[in-house]
């Protein structure tokens, strides 16, 4: 595991748990989603951080736990060496502008009923109590920072196109000038010649203003273009992470290997699809014995259903949690 | 009756307009593609590019306020655009079958999965087979056979609603319906788009497996570059409610020719590649007021000065083997014209 504490570490994430109560009816015991469970990892000043793995694996939860928009279960965050997760209301305000999130669908993440000025202006007055006149010009600024004009500022989101929105979603973020943004699933909605300016425009702002991202999608070709390092998450677990060099060429764990292989390569070749992860990630409430991947796995042995893997440290940096990691 | 291009299907000057409150939009503007029994297509292209309603035309589901103005759609030998309704509803579902991108809207939410097999099955016979008392213990081997190819347990299964299914067996129940009638084509409308990567690979190998047992013939919507360089054998490009290049899925990915082609190809991320995305200038034109002469003329890096009045039309690439079919519709190449 990661334990460094250097001040180049922005974010700390150690034991991060967030377990959903479910009950069948009122009077029935609870069951719980563990949507993340035990998480932990850092996030290094002005990297790209990258979260991957399919739908239900908690990627999404975990970044809303980080920035705390829904409260953790156990575990602690630190953020510049503050455990954000015991921050009362009032301190916790200080942070959240240092702290944004772009989300997926742009189509609903911007208020209907508010001008693009008041979209973005909204957090200029609440965190720096700035005057009518100096909201206007940052506004201003910023529109143009990412590729929209002056005669926006008084348009309401159903006037843009998809991409459009998002550029304003990331105006609204980049205003407050944070020093971490969650990127999640920020180009899914979006048409890939779209996409391609999206991603090139966050890589440059990235740059530009010295910000730190985590960017949560299931796009592995999306990840390998805009990432440093890469967390693979199933079932709530984080089983895999290193470099970006450690996860697409000295893959350690079997459901990395496959989930690479599963994506169709955008040339035509003869030799895709050798490999296919047979069945579907199970129910996050009633989730398997030993290692959660195990019934799909096809290294399987005996004691993969029984005992939870360690997480070990194959080589520095790359931790993988699983009983035979490939290549070893 | 003129010459069919492919012996299967044969798309040629279909256009489709809509009428809007806003005005018309002409979402289609002559499209031109063609496919031989057995073969897969596919067709690619951004959101609002006209693939879905080249996929609905085929099928005549274009529905009021839109219509299809002109073109012919040739199917066997036979001009889909005028068959009548009853016509139709011999072909529909039984020598075309259709899936979608949202399997488990596409199924009826109150009936069992394998009730609504065998209701299809009964269709397609009930037209087959006019007269005759239908079997329904026949039918419903049909259906369980059909869930066992597409891996499903037709014991589990059969008595599900469509509620209790994923999105990957919701997408394996709908082609164990649509391949029930073993189709002569089977048109797939972004299939795997709603699905995880590891589920998409398991419906792309199905599908695979299935449409070469049936030799079906696939015409397959995407906007996924990958799905259609790993599924197709053919490839046409489409760009604001035209073909803008066809041909074999070699040529297209490896020399690609349109400049849109080659923008969308650039704009593609992809595991291992070093480069940076190039994306395409400008954005996708409105269809209720399309640019006049070629419709990519305002994003083009090598406009001519005949781009903005003229329309070019799909032709042959000449230096390429007959083979590839590729054709290009782009006056770049058609000097010698």
């Amino acid at each position: 595991m990661q334990s460094s504490t250097s001040d180049d570490m922005l974010l700390q994430v150690s034991h991060l748990q967030k377990f959903f109560a479910v009950r069948k009816n009122l009077y029935s015991k609870p069951l719980y989603v563990k949507a993340v469970d035990d998480c932990s990892f850092s996030i290094q000043r002005n990297t790209v951080f990258g979260v991957v793995g399919e739908s239900g694996s908690g990627k999404t939860t975990l970044g809303r736990v980080l920035l705390r928009l829904i409260e953790a279960t156990g575990g602690s965050v630190l953020f510049d060496n503050t455990d954000i997760l015991s921050l009362n209301t009032q301190e916790l305000r200080l942070f959240r502008r240092r702290m944004q999130i772009i989300s997926q669908d742009p189509y609903n993440s911007l208020h209907p009923r508010k001008v693009v000025k008041k979209l973005i202006g909204e957090g200029l007055q609440i965190h720096f109590q700035l005057s009518a006149q100096e909201i206007d010009t940052r506004v201003r600024d910023i529109l143009t920072l990412v590729g929209l004009r002056e005669e926006h500022m008084y348009r309401y989101p159903h006037e843009f196109s998809g991409g459009q929105r998002q550029r304003i979603a990331i105006a609204r973020a980049l205003v407050l000038k944070p020093e971490f943004i969650v990127l999640d699933e920020p180009t899914s909605a979006l048409d890939v010649s779209v996409q391609a300016i999206i991603l090139k425009m966050l890589k440059d702002l990235k740059k530009d203003f010295a910000l730190t991202y985590m960017l949560i999608t299931h796009d592995l070709a999306v990840i390998d273009y805009m990432a440093d390092y890469v967390a693979v998450m199933y079932l709530g677990q984080i089983v895999e992470s290193g470099s970006k060099d450690d996860i697409f060429k000295r893959t350690a764990h079997p459901y990395t290997s496959l989930l690479i292989d599963s994506v169709p390569p955008p040339t035509p070749s003869e030799h895709w699809s050798g490999h296919i992860l047979n069945g579907e990630i199970p129910s996050p409430i009633h989730s398997p014995s030993g290692c959660r991947f195990h019934p799909r796995c096809p290294q399987a042995k005996e004691i993969c259903k029984t005992a939870e893997p360690e997480v070990v440290e194959v080589q520095p940096g790359h931790v993988v949690m699983c009983h035979f990691p490939l290549g070893s | 009756m003129e010459q069919q291009r492919g012996d299967l299907l044969d798309i040629s000057g279909l256009r489709v307009v809509f009428n809007t409150y806003a005005g018309q939009v002409k979402a289609l503007n002559g499209v031109e593609l063609w496919m031989n029994h057995g073969e897969r297509l596919g067709v690619v292209g951004e959101t609002g590019c006209g693939k879905s309603v080249t996929a609905l035309s085929v099928m005549r589901l274009i529905e009021e306020p839109g219509e299809i103005t002109s073109g012919a759609l040739w199917f066997e030998g036979r001009n889909l655009a005028q068959l009548s309704e009853n016509d139709l509803n011999s072909i529909r579902g039984k020598d075309i079958a259709m899936i979608f991108q949202e399997p488990v809207a596409a199924l009826n939410p109150v009936m069992k999965v394998g009730a609504q097999i065998v209701e299809n099955i009964e269709c397609q016979r009930r037209s087959a087979d006019a007269g005759q008392i239908p079997d329904k213990r026949a039918f419903s081997e049909i259906m369980r056979d059909m869930l066992g190819r597409v891996g499903l347990d037709w014991q589990r299964t059969e008595n599900l609603y469509p509620h209790e299914l994923s999105g990957g067996m919701a997408q394996r129940v709908m082609i164990a319906m649509a391949l029930s009638s073993k189709p002569k084509l089977l048109i797939a409308d972004e299939p795997t788009s709603a699905l995880d990567v590891t589920i998409q690979a398991q419906i792309l190998n199905l599908l695979n497996k299935l449409v070469r047992e049936t030799q079906t013939a696939v015409l397959l919507i995407t906007h996924a570059m990958g799905v259609a360089a790993q599924f197709c054998d053919f490839i046409a490009v489409m760009y604001a409610g035209n073909v803008v290049e066809y041909g074999s899925v070699q040529s297209i990915f490896r020399n690609p020719l349109h400049p849109y082609t080659k923008g969308l190809l650039n704009a593609v991320p992809k595991i291992g590649r070093t480069d940076e995305l190039q994306s395409i200038p400008g954005i996708v034109p409105d269809l209720i007021d399309p640019p006049s002469g070629c419709r990519f003329h305002p994003r083009c890096p090598y406009r001519k000065p005949d781009c903005d009045t003229l329309e070019p039309t799909l032709r042959a690439a000449k230096t390429e083997p007959a083979a590839d079919r590729h054709h290009v519709a782009c006056f770049l190449y058609q000097n010698d014209a």
